[in-house]
């Protein structure tokens, strides 16, 4: 049996990760493709256990330090992350054939030479060099061109909820007013604007929280006949910014909820069970609400929303609670979930921390004062942008860096507080930004190109 | 050795979390489980308390301290309703709402069937104390005191003693009987039939203040507990407290016994409160103490009537008083859980 496309990338991925030492996500990926592509519950099982003995290994390590028996164990199961992707690649079901000197297994293959182009799949030699020319460094920088390059090639899917013209007014004199909205599986849609900008407000009204005041509003792919609001609802995982404390033995709760979408017996088990070794939560399976830090309780509140199967998921300031490396974490997460093949998710999630957002997202919403300021991909920011902006840290005071910027034509510096907004014409480069400061010995402790991401937009905003 | 039928109830436990959620949100077995155990004890309590013939006067304060302790052993529950029950909302399916309503109508349905149980073995115990012959005999002697006039008569006074604090008998063939010499609150009926004694419900509306006063105030504090040993601690001290009384009652001076306790109890639980902050760390004898402080704060208007000779005969003011304590409670309750946290997450 041939496996699809996305399954071989998803194997070489692994493959990649573990030979770049990445067991961690490399037993994370094993189980999304086990579970997407192996169709046996032993196989996902065996998986789920890999990734829990590989979970202890690393506590043991973090512990006690990595000694050369801990790490023969890791080495043994990258062997173990490897023989279960064989196990999926050829099943033993298949009739026994006359064993073929097996060709080399191409190992750590980028993924983004096959992604680049399809028919070069297996052809190492020439992916490497692809991977040169483009200068891509990053593995998801690779993955967005794949995907980037896969929507080119494939129609775009039903969207699971289209929103236009959305209103939504409140006594206090706040205004949602005409969001217009699409949300296709496999896309991350970011929502960002500044506090009290209507972001909760749209994601409310999204999951049926919060009734809109005017506006159409579709679920498309979630209930093609119609508006059975029971049937969309039970379709939709909605994560709010406060969530409710939870009750009792966590794992308890992600059964019930299961449970109550509909997922009972053995498969209400294997899919808790998949989840929280998905999620590294598994440690904390037995733990009560108020026993756990805020930031595993969002990635508990994640779990939950996860068992469910939904086909929506919204998720209002994920990120608030976590630290930075938890935040990356999460965020690979939700690309992973959102790539899923058996089940792509479209989600939507706002947040402050633009850019770990964008940084993920297919397109980005920024709202000011109820009102759409931009609506689209990252890249569409940039090719229409007006002016190229850069934001910095510097000891110097504005005047200096004004007096300097004129050299390149500045059109704006902003304070922000912590930081300047520098607005260019949009021919200059950041290079060029920098170069002009640094001859005139002004220190830069920070420097970052703005020009596609949202982060500019809340330039003269707030308060 | 452990609990019986432990391991099988958490089998089931399982089996309905993963495949039946309602069911398990309802907690069915186990309610079912503690109801039997419950069940057993009350059977054991009814049936080991001291009773005498005056014991019928009691059976209203009885029922009312069965009726509260099955509040006691469902507020945990009915706690717990509050904050699983919401995440049916998520569940479309109509039936959902319908076995819901079934299960908590069944689980109130078993539990009132305690206080029925309680007060049937009791009033089948008491009929037992004296026989049907033995009753007539003493009717009629009763009826000709008063036939001739003699109602201070020595055998009257020792029939007064005898049937003490019982205010009205129907004897069945000899008429209404009054024992218009004993001039008490309780206005029980007793009547002689076939079977013996048999205590008819003409409860004592006032004595069900407090049982009511003492429910809001388990029910208020199970809905500001903020943590779990807070709540147990709340519930063993009622327990506590109705069992005695229960213990008590055989007495005749039962009002006595319950507002002289209520006030001991009172006055501990002002003592804890204010004392608190100056412990060192806040330990169990602190939890109780913020606990009685909050649950009798109703009696608190009331004091000065309980101190008084008076006080047994103003029913209606005694009344309305406990209303003002109902409304200090709900008021001040909140102050006093907010003072609770603080202190509890102070420092020690």
């Amino acid at each position: 049996m041939a496996l699809p496309s996305p399954a071989i990338d998803l194997a070489e991925e692994i493959r990649s990760l573990i030979q770049g030492d990445d067991l961690s996500r490399a037993a994370k990926r094993l189980l999304d493709y086990t579970r997407q592509f192996s169709g046996q519950r032993d196989i996902v099982n065996s998986a789920i256990v890999l990734t829990g003995e590989l979970r202890s290994l690393q506590r043991d390590i973090r512990k006690f330090g990595e000694s050369s028996e801990r790490r023969s164990q890791l080495n043994v199961l990258a062997h173990r992350i490897l023989e279960i992707l064989d196990e999926v690649e050829n099943p033993p079901e298949d009739p026994p054939l006359p064993e073929p000197p097996a060709p080399p297994r191409p190992r750590a293959v980028p993924q983004i030479l096959k992604l680049e182009d399809p028919s070069q799949s297996g052809k190492p030699g020439s992916h490497e060099e692809a991977n040169s020319e483009q200068g891509l460094t990053s593995f998801e920088e690779a993955r967005r061109k794949f995907a980037e390059e896969r929507k080119k090639v494939d129609p775009p899917p039903t969207a699971a909820l289209e929103a236009r013209g959305l209103r939504k007014s409140y006594r206090g004199g706040f205004t949602l007013s005409s969001i217009d909205l699409a949300l296709r599986p496999g896309e991350i849609t970011g929502l960002v604007g500044v506090n009290a900008s209507g972001k909760t407000t749209l994601l409310r009204i999204l999951a049926g929280e919060l009734a809109a005041d005017g506006g159409d509003l579709a679920y498309p792919l979630l209930c093609p006949e119609g508006l059975d609001w029971g049937r969309i609802r039970s379709q939709i995982a909605y994560v709010p910014q406060h969530s409710p404390r939870w009750y009792g033995i966590l794992e308890e709760n992600l059964y019930l909820h299961a449970a109550l979408r509909q997922l009972t017996g053995r498969a209400n088990e294997d899919e808790v069970e998949f989840v929280l070794h998905r999620l590294g939560l598994e440690t904390y399976r037995k733990a009560r609400w108020h026993e756990i830090s805020s930031g595993f309780q969002m990635r508990f509140e994640l779990a939950k929303a996860l068992v469910g199967q939904p086909r929506l998921l919204i998720l209002d300031e994920p990120l608030a609670p976590l630290d930075i490396n938890t935040q990356q974490v999460f965020l690979q997460d939700l690309r992973d979930i959102a790539n899923s093949s058996s089940n792509p998710l479209p989600i939507i999630l706002s947040s402050q921390h633009i850019y770990e957002v964008e940084a993920i997202a297919d397109s980005i919403l920024f709202l000011d004062k109820g009102e759409v300021i931009f609506s689209g991909a990252l890249d569409k920011l940039y090719r229409e942008r007006q002016e190229s902006t850069y934001e910095l840290t510097s000891p110097s005071g504005k005047t200096s860096l004004l007096e300097q910027l004129k050299l390149v034509g500045v059109i704006e510096v902003e304070h922000t507080g912590l930081t300047y907004l520098v607005s260019v014409p949009p021919t200059i480069t950041g290079h060029e930004v920098l170069s002009c400061l640094l001859k005139a010995h002004i220190e830069i402790r920070y420097f970052r190109d703005i020009s596609n991401s949202s982060r500019k937009f809340f330039k003269g905003r707030g308060e | 050795m452990g609990i019986p039928l432990i391991s099988a109830l958490r089998r089931l436990d399982r089996r309905w979390l993963l495949n039946h959620p309602v069911l398990w949100i309802i907690r069915l077995h186990w309610m079912i489980y503690f109801w039997l155990l419950g069940l057993a004890l009350i059977s054991l309590i009814a049936m080991i308390l001291p009773v005498s013939l005056p014991s019928v006067n009691f059976l209203n304060a009885y029922f009312w301290a069965a009726v509260a302790l099955a509040g006691m052993a469902l507020s945990p529950w009915v706690y717990l309703q509050a904050r699983l029950a919401p995440q049916l909302r998520q569940n479309s399916r109509g039936r959902t709402a319908v076995y819901l309503l079934a299960g908590y109508l069944f689980i109130f349905g078993i539990y009132v069937a305690w206080p029925y149980t309680f007060v049937r073995i009791i009033e089948a115990r008491i009929s037992s104390k004296i026989s049907e012959s033995e009753f007539r005999s003493d009717m009629q002697t009763f009826e000709k005191s008063i036939k001739n006039n003699n109602i201070n008569s020595t055998e009257n006074r020792r029939l007064a003693l005898k049937y003490r604090n019982i205010s009205q008998i129907n004897a069945a063939n000899l008429g209404d009987v009054y024992f218009g010499l004993l001039n008490t609150l309780h206005r029980v009926s007793v009547i002689k039939g076939g079977g013996g004694v048999v205590a008819q419900n003409s409860y004592d509306r006032w004595v069900v203040v407090p049982q009511i006063v003492l429910l809001l105030a388990l029910l208020l504090r199970s809905l500001q507990v903020s943590g779990m040993k807070s709540l147990i601690t709340t519930l063993l001290f009622v327990a506590a407290f109705c069992i005695t009384m229960i213990l008590y009652t055989d007495s005749s001076r039962f009002d006595d016994v319950f507002f002289e306790g209520t006030i001991f109890l009172f006055l501990i639980g002002i003592y804890a409160a204010f004392r608190a902050p100056s412990l060192k760390t806040k330990n169990a004898l602190f939890v109780v103490g913020i606990n009685i402080f909050t649950l009798l704060l109703a009696w608190m208007p009331c004091l000065p009537l309980l101190f008084s000779d008076e006080t047994f005969g103003l029913d209606r003011l005694y009344f309305k008083l406990f209303s003002l304590g109902v409304v200090i409670l709900f008021a001040v309750a909140p102050w006093a859980q907010r003072r609770y946290l603080a202190l509890q997450a102070k420092p020690s």
